[in-house]
């Protein structure tokens, strides 16, 4: 599935480059937004809507881990397909399910890098590591693990240009990984028996 | 279409450097993956690690060529003690995740305006560092007849550079039919088996890590020497992906595999786009379909593809052998 999904990945990759070219591309409407004035705070329209439509869907997405059946028995899936599927889980079933729901809120953060940023055809290549950072920080297998770690690997990649020469901010944000792996390598949230 | 020139073309890639450079690096994996079980995504960085290894060291501190060699291999023990030690003894996808970051950080590293003064930054180094080795190149023309065309340097570099395939080839062969090569493979199909045997698991993957990342580290040289400069975004996470394409192509956990990997891999990737090539120019593919500097890009599309149907259809590969080891496609 992983080799798979990579395959795809460099397909669609280069199709998008075929179709639309290598440029980053703008959308005029929302490029250079007004910001809102809120004392010491300025937001744009476009990121509070885009931001509360995103904490909304985290929220979903925590609430389906932890709450619903399906959430459970994806759980269970991910410690032990093996045991899942004994006690009557359908694992085909509940692997089809989290890929479909993964890639629809990969795809809404796409809309939104595409609203703030523009959009080019190795958009996703160059956030594919600090999301893989963000998860392992956080805790893998953990509901809210990838949100903590996000919010860490964030701020640091943006704060960090403060004291290391900007391009190398990325590599902060990789070595910060390795660290955190050394010392702690169920993440922050994570649970030490599911490291093995 | 001009057919002749089409077989020159193919014939001649599908023994030529690109497919030695890859061979060497799914050798490495091999070792890694197919043998031991280990995922290393960042088989790009230890080919990174072998060609600035190569570049640096002679253009920048005027050290003998020789002595580089000896400090790339040495430097990729220490690239793979660095990434083995956090990681070999947690579960299979940490060891993923941190050579895919480590790769990374070691081609931002090389691109960045910050270390410019010794690596070049993103233009890479370009400069005559293997004049001590082509010195002694024995040809004074190239080859060319109708099937195989190489100028005179390509050829010193495809001689060598088979030898040097053969070499590793042979020594994996004695290797991973060794009584430590089997303990590899039980390594890789249940370590708690091998553990409560009283075989210390974790240095034997830091062995086969080592072992793979500097035939690895080799290919880099012959990256490097082969084009005479290095540059940072050769070094991808493509190229990590690609050597797995070939590995998985040959089928994993066989000797030859990677070897035969790389020449239908090269083979298959310079046909077609020599093909398409034609086509366009000969304006047999209308223009409106694939313009000229499409080509290149259709190309990336269908190894995409190609990778995704040889994980669904035949994850065992070409030559590889189902109960060996077969990838599942649904893990």
């Amino acid at each position: 599935m992983l080799v798979v999904s990579i395959g795809l990945a460099i397909f669609l990759r280069y199709f998008f480059l075929f179709l639309f070219g290598g440029d980053t591309r703008q959308l005029p409407q929302y490029a250079g937004q007004a910001g809102l004035e809120f004392g010491l705070l300025s937001i744009t329209p476009k990121s509070i809507l885009t931001t509360s439509i995103g904490i909304i869907l985290i929220i979903l997405a925590t609430l389906w881990l932890l709450k619903t059946r399906m959430g459970k028995a994806s759980r269970a899936v991910s410690d032990n397909p093996a045991l899942a599927s004994a006690s009557g889980i359908d694992v085909q079933k509940v692997i089809r399910a989290v890929w479909v729901l993964g890639a629809a809120l990969a795809t809404y953060a796409g809309v939104i890098i595409t609203i703030n940023q523009g959009v080019s055809f190795l958009m996703g290549q160059d956030m594919l590591l600090l999301i893989f950072a963000a998860v392992t920080l956080g805790g893998l297998g953990t509901a809210n693990g990838a949100l903590v770690g996000s919010l860490i690997i964030g701020l640091f990649v943006q704060l960090s240009t403060l004291f290391i020469p900007t391009e190398l901010k990325y590599v902060g944000a990789l070595i910060i990984l390795i660290i955190i792996l050394i010392i702690r390598p169920q993440g922050i949230l994570g649970k030490k028996e599911r490291i093995g | 279409m001009d057919f002749l020139f089409i077989t020159q073309q193919t014939l001649s890639a599908t023994i030529g450097v690109n497919t030695i450079i890859f061979a060497l690096a799914a050798i490495g994996l091999n070792m890694h993956f197919g043998y031991t079980g280990l995922l290393n995504f960042g088989q790009a960085g230890f080919l990174a690690i072998g060609a600035y290894s190569v570049a640096v060291p002679v253009v920048s501190f005027g050290i003998p060529l020789w002595i580089a060699f000896l400090i790339g291999i040495f430097n990729s023990i220490i690239f793979a003690l660095l990434l083995g030690i956090p990681t070999l003894r947690l579960r299979a996808d940490y060891l993923a995740i941190v050579t895919i970051a480590a790769a990374e950080i070691v081609r931002q590293i090389a691109r960045s305006a910050t270390f410019n003064e010794w690596l070049g930054g993103s233009d890479g180094i370009t400069g005559k560092f293997g004049k001590e080795f082509f010195d002694l190149n024995p040809f004074k023309s190239g080859l060319d007849t109708p099937i195989l065309r190489f100028n005179a340097n390509d050829l010193w570099v495809v001689i060598v550079g088979w030898s040097l395939v053969a070499v590793i080839t042979f020594v994996m062969w004695i290797m991973v039919n060794s009584p430590w090569g089997r303990l590899m493979r039980a390594i890789r199909e249940d370590e708690d088996a091998v553990r409560s045997l009283g075989k210390n698991v974790y240095l034997y993957k830091m062995q086969s890590l080592i072992i793979g990342g500097v035939i690895g580290s080799i290919g880099g040289f012959v990256y490097a020497l082969s084009r005479q400069s290095v540059q940072p975004d050769n070094y991808g996470t493509a190229l990590t992906f690609f050597a797995y394409t070939v590995l998985i192509l040959g089928g994993a956990a066989r000797v030859f595999s990677p070897v035969v990997g790389a020449m239908i891999f090269w083979f298959l990737i310079v046909f077609i786009e020599q093909i398409l090539r034609q086509g366009v120019s000969n304006n047999l593919i209308p223009d409106w379909l694939i313009g000229v500097n499409q080509v290149g890009q259709i190309r990336f599309m269908l190894m995409g593809l190609g990778l995704m149907a040889l994980m669904i259809f035949r994850p065992q590969g070409i030559f590889g052998d189902k109960k060996e080891l077969a990838l599942d496609a649904k893990a």
